[in-house]
């Protein structure tokens, strides 16, 4: 009999899950915060109900899901460990909860003391975590189109971190610093350079891993991490000296996020699984995506009394629809595969290790996916129609908790097959050291 | 020498059979796969279980030449 076997090489369940399960949690604040709030759409975007609720979905649940995926994907897909391990990854979700908090409290109240203090809180988890996953990622020399993402990406989110830190300082002790333009710089670094880059730089990697699709096309793979990060650097300069070049940056970017999209969408139309709640869930994303970069570049020529709407619609499709989706969609997946890794790696080899619907049953993720798409339909209707919002809220809230019920059953799962494997394999062990019985003599 | 191509299968079966290759094949054995990326999960899996291999990034997948060694 095989003994209990060290796996002590992969990534912990218990390094990346906390941030996937406070993810959801913020995903539930936020959808029970636009439920609870009648008259969150004023059509104001500047209003502390919308800046509060916008920093609960992109720090909350993109934060957290975005940081505990690149902590769990660095040692599966790259090999790469973040220094620390474990302790380093609680203590950045302490300080990102903690800051994200405070940030949402003082968006909502106005209360600077709040908001200065969740800004300083959040500076000092975003740059270490962004450092430390920087460093592990740029270790070693071989670099792929997901590796050069992965290398790029942290160094994004220290970049949207310290821009956040200056409108902190502007909104909060007036420092003189120009507001739209650095507001102008965290929105692109965050929303391209951090979301979109990591996001479709780790799928040119999951896609046709898990969705069974043929390779992305190789000069958008092999561009689309660099480009993105070149074309940020010059905005940052056409903003920073006044240039007219901004505006066409920006026509770029979303020329780029339509390319790393439609990619995407084009490989996905030849998956061999069409029926995979994964694909389905990365499908709606990059729709979204493809949808926010046509409206940015239809903007100049739309009327001007839709414009709030147009904000509102670039907000919930590229944070909601591309990000909060496409990462919910690849959490069905990632997670049972490192359940099934880690019951594999500390079980004795002939041990029975439940397969990957187990983990999360198929129809539970369809549910989740048709309830997520749901919610998606009411925040765009906003707009047009105010009454919708708090049901849409709702929703959003209800597949939020949903979500947070379906992982916490697969660390059920995964505990249950782990005590059972393993008991298994003491009661073979003792059943090996005992003694040979003795034939009873009959006469 | 037997190569076997599992870039169709989706995580974690491509894991699930190399593990079964190695445990059903005799020590000494020498056997290649062919998938999609270069597989760092499995290389704890496989030194577990005794077995040594060399890979090579390859045009749309990673080539891995496992040694038996039990």
């Amino acid at each position: 009999m095989t003994t209990i076997l060290s796996f002590e090489n992969s990534p912990r369940l218990s390094v990346p899950l906390p941030f996937h399960l406070t993810a959801a949690a913020f995903g539930v604040a936020a959808g029970v915060w636009l439920a609870t709030s009648p008259q969150a759409w004023d059509g104001n975007r500047w209003s502390p109900s919308i800046l509060s609720l916008t920093h609960l979905v992109t720090l909350g649940v993109l934060g957290h899901g975005m940081v505990g995926s690149l902590l769990q994907l660095l040692p599966v897909i790259a090999g790469a460990t973040v220094a620390g391990g474990r302790t380093t990854a609680w203590a950045t979700l302490a300080g990102m909860s903690t800051g994200t908090v405070l940030l949402v409290a003082g968006l909502a109240r106005g209360t600077a003391a709040l908001l200065v203090a969740g800004g300083a809180v959040l500076i000092v988890a975003l740059l270490a975590i962004a450092s430390l996953t920087a460093a592990a990622a740029w270790r070693g020399t071989e670099a792929d189109a997901t590796r050069r993402a992965l290398r790029l990406a942290p160094l994004s989110l220290g970049a949207v971190a310290l821009l956040g830190t200056l409108l902190v300082a502007i909104m909060g002790l007036g420092a003189p610093l120009p507001l739209l333009n650095v507001l102008h710089l965290h929105v692109a670094w965050g929303a391209v350079g951090w979301v979109c880059m990591l996001i479709i730089g780790v799928g040119f990697t999951v896609v046709p891993m898990f969705q069974v699709t043929p390779p992305y096309p190789e000069q958008v793979a092999r561009s689309w991490a660099p480009v993105i990060a070149a074309t940020l650097v010059a905005l940052a300069a056409a903003l920073a000296f006044s240039s007219a070049w901004a505006a066409w940056l920006d026509a770029v970017l979303a020329l780029i996020v339509l390319g790393g999209a439609g990619s995407t969408l084009f490989v996905q139309h030849k998956s061999r699984r069409p029926h995979d709640v994964t694909r389905r869930f990365w499908q709606g994303s990059m729709m979204s995506w493809t949808l926010a970069a046509a409206l940015w570049l239809a903007r100049p020529w739309l009327p001007e009394s839709v414009e709030p709407w147009t904000h509102w619609w670039l907000g919930v499709l590229a944070l909601v629809g591309g990000g909060v989706g496409a990462l919910d969609g690849m959490l069905f997946k990632i997670v049972p595969f490192l359940c099934w890794l880690h019951l594999k790696g500390r079980l004795p080899r002939r041990s029975y290790v439940p397969t990957m619907q187990e983990f999360i049953p198929e129809k539970w993720q369809r549910a989740h996916w048709l309830a997520f798409e749901l919610s998606l339909v009411g925040l765009l209707a906003m707009p047009v129609v105010p009454a919708i919002g708090p049901h849409a809220g709702a929703v959003f809230a209800a597949q939020q908790a949903a979500l947070l019920v379906l992982l916490v059953n697969a660390l059920r799962v995964y505990a249950r097959a782990l005590a059972e494997g393993k008991a298994e394999a003491a009661a073979a062990r003792a059943l090996d050291a005992a003694p040979p019985s003795r034939s009873r003599s009959t006469t | 020498m037997e190569t076997l191509d599992l870039r169709a299968l989706p995580p974690p079966e491509p894991l699930e059979r190399v593990l079964c290759e190695v445990e059903t094949r005799p020590a000494g054995a020498i056997f290649c796969v062919v998938l999609r990326h270069e597989p760092h999960p499995l290389f704890a899996l496989l030194r577990q279980a005794g077995c040594t291999w060399r890979g090579e990034a390859i045009e749309h997948g990673y080539k891995l030449t496992i040694t038996i060694g039990r």
